[in-house]
């Protein structure tokens, strides 16, 4: 059983890593391509939520600011929700026309998703035809805006991602997340020159306010408002794009504690989104997306959910059994002398065969991710663990996440967490 | 920006394509490793066999014409003795990763082994009655996927390495494909795995190196080449 779930999880992966190659094949002179400068100039409001940030809101702010998009055109709102530290203080000392603050107070313990409640609250102050929905310690290049605004002339467009990169990593939890950043941002790009992307970051997003209005604001049931709005303005035939050069640098999660409670949250959202829009999943009328990018988005974790317990459940009897080895006759275990053809004979090649050529798709997917996202390449050995060990982990956690769902854990923000 | 459904479904079909090479490509670099293992395993059994037989007429003529036959045999028992354990090293490491498709030609060199292994046992017997007991002989009964066997296993070997003039044969407990086991079972009196027959004597249960080297009886007449 277990032999048939890991074939089947390389099989899937492995085919969607040639699939990816195989778009970059065809489409690589494109992806990278911005539209020219026009006339379209439209007002753009950048819409942030803000839960204790004082600590980084000042950047922030200072960033946006520093944008080279006419100031006429763009007004800027902060949702000040609930904060108990100094980011009103830190947003009022920041002396422009273009800033307004919004104080709101709401009784957390009943909302889900209070980042999603709070841009629901300013969304009617907002007056520009694109609204922007950024994180608080988003910091923004100041020509983000401009590569992406001519995206939204084709009046379909509802959304359209950046570029997330972490912000000067220092710890290998940061270095991991830094080359999970750039291919994840690397593959949505990819996704979006074939018209199905469906995953957006939260981070810095630009929605058509008509489009937003339509589908109804962001849903504050759902752990990820970012995934369930795109999935919702596909639904009602929005399109999704993004852009590589429009470049944020955001922080990682520094501690294991932050960095679990992210990815636990994003997985729940997962299940909860595809649940949601399941009438998407194998429909004709949403095309490539509905008929394959979805459902295998949607299989590649019930898959890894399998096959990660599997693997777990035999690697606890294995240690058990090694354990027992060891401790009866360790000594004489170690002495014994394993020989090269033994070791040769050992190899499962039906395996080995595709995990190398896996890991070299994955190499090869990363190395264009730097090239395209103009990355000098650097830490090798996180590089190295990341396309081993920390998709193990990255794929333990949909077990972890299916098991919250499962025993029904609140499903709640922690307030101390940042967005 | 690429709408084109037809060009999708040529990308879909080409990546599902190669995927399917790889996987295929993988198969059959397996297949042939096994099937170049269970070949070489073969010829070496084949060997083996044909040694065991020319041991047995060699035997046959010395006995009948004259000459050194304890000197000649020492020297044949070394030989199969290293044969008999790179055989079983091989077969155990072959059997730990076959594939589905090799269970008959796993089953067929399991069952040699094992009557090469019993045509040895015979002939240190009868080696015995002419020269005397120049050998330790250990008959271990093991059981597959048991953790207590495994642990027997690496302890003999380990036995082994410390006297040279020990001869392991491993017999799997639960092997009813062939009867001869049987007969072996019932004639040590073994009941269950692990069990270690030293010199005649059956030690049921996992057993200390300790334990196994009380019955050894030729410790400092190390003869064997």
């Amino acid at each position: 059983m277990l032999e048939i779930l890991v074939y089947v999880v390389s099989f899937v992966s492995l085919f969607l890593a040639i699939f990816w190659i195989s778009v970059l094949f065809f489409e690589g002179k494109k992806i990278d391509e911005n539209l020219p400068d026009s006339n379209y100039v439209p007002t753009v409001t950048m819409l942030i939520p803000a839960y204790n940030e004082a600590e980084t809101i000042g950047s922030t702010l200072k960033s946006l600011l520093a944008m080279n998009y006419p100031k006429d055109k763009l007004d800027i709102i902060v949702v000040a929700n609930n904060c108990i530290d100094d980011t009103a203080d830190e947003v009022r000392k920041i002396e422009s026309d273009n800033i307004k603050l919004i104080e709101v107070s709401f009784d957390k313990s009943k909302i889900v998703n209070c980042k999603a409640h709070a841009q629901n609250l300013a969304l009617p102050y907002a007056k520009g035809e694109l609204v922007t929905v950024m994180d608080a310690d988003a910091i923004v290049q100041e020509n983000a805006l401009k590569l992406i605004v001519p995206i939204f002339q084709d009046e379909n467009i509802g959304l359209v991602a950046s570029s997330v990169k972490i912000k000067d990593p220092k710890s290998l939890l940061e270095k991991l997340q830094w080359f999970e950043f750039l291919s994840a941002t690397f593959i949505r790009r990819l996704m979006a020159s074939f018209s199905v992307l469906f995953m957006t970051s939260g981070a810095f997003n630009v929605y058509r306010k008509s489009a937003l209005e339509m589908v109804g604001g962001f849903d504050n049931t759902t752990l990820t408002e970012d995934l369930d709005i795109a999935l919702h303005l596909l639904q009602n035939f929005k399109k999704v794009q993004s852009n590589l050069d429009a470049v944020i640098h955001v922080r990682g999660m520094k501690s294991f504690k932050s960095f679990h409670a992210q990815r636990v949250r994003w997985n729940r959202g997962f299940f909860a989104a595809m649940l949601k829009y399941k009438d998407m999943i194998f429909n004709k009328r949403y095309g490539f997306l509905g008929q394959f990018m979805i459902p295998i988005f949607f299989a590649v974790p019930i898959l890894l959910v399998g096959a990660v317990s599997s693997i777990m459940y035999s690697l606890a009897a294995n240690l058990y059994k090694g354990l027992a080895i060891l401790t009866e006759a360790g000594r004489y275990f170690m002495n014994t002398p394993t020989s090269l053809q033994q070791s040769v004979w050992t190899t499962n090649m039906q395996m080995l065969v595709p995990t190398i050529f896996l890991i070299l798709c994955g190499s090869f997917i990363l190395f264009n991710a730097h090239k395209y996202l103009k990355e000098t390449p650097k830490y090798p050995i996180a590089g190295l663990l990341f396309l081993t060990v920390y998709q193990f982990v990255l794929s333990a956690y949909w077990l972890v996440a299916l098991c919250y769902e499962l025993f029904g854990a609140k499903k709640i923000w922690r307030y101390e967490q940042r967005w | 920006m690429v709408d084109d459904t037809k060009y999708k479904q040529y990308l879909f079909v080409t990546s599902l394509i190669i995927t399917v090479v790889v996987f295929c490509a993988g198969t059959a670099l397996g297949w042939t490793l096994d099937n170049f293992k269970a070949n070489s395993l073969l010829d070496v059994v084949k060997q083996n066999d044909l040694n065991a037989e020319s041991f047995a007429l060699e035997s046959s003529f010395i006995q009948g014409f004259g000459g050194d036959y304890c000197t000649i045999l020492d020297e044949r028992v070394a030989n199969l003795q290293r044969n008999i354990i790179t055989t079983g090293k091989d077969l155990s490491s072959y059997g730990g990763n076959r594939k589905t498709l090799q269970e008959s030609d796993f089953d067929y060199l399991k069952r040699k082994y094992f009557l090469l292994e019993a045509r040895f046992l015979l002939l240190l017997q009868n080696m015995e009655k002419s020269c005397g007991n120049k050998y330790d002989v250990a008959v271990f009964f093991y059981k597959i996927d048991d953790a207590s066997s495994l642990v027997q296993g690496y302890a003999l070997d380990e036995l082994r390495r410390n006297h040279s003039n020990l001869i392991v044969l491993s017999f799997d407990k639960d092997y009813v494909d062939e009867p001869l086991i049987g007969v072996l079972l019932s004639m040590y009196h073994v009941t269950d795995a692990p069990s270690v027959v030293v010199n005649g004597k059956t030690l049921t249960g996992y057993s200390y190196p300790e334990q196994i080297e009380k019955f050894l009886g030729n410790k400092v007449n190390s003869t064997s080449s």
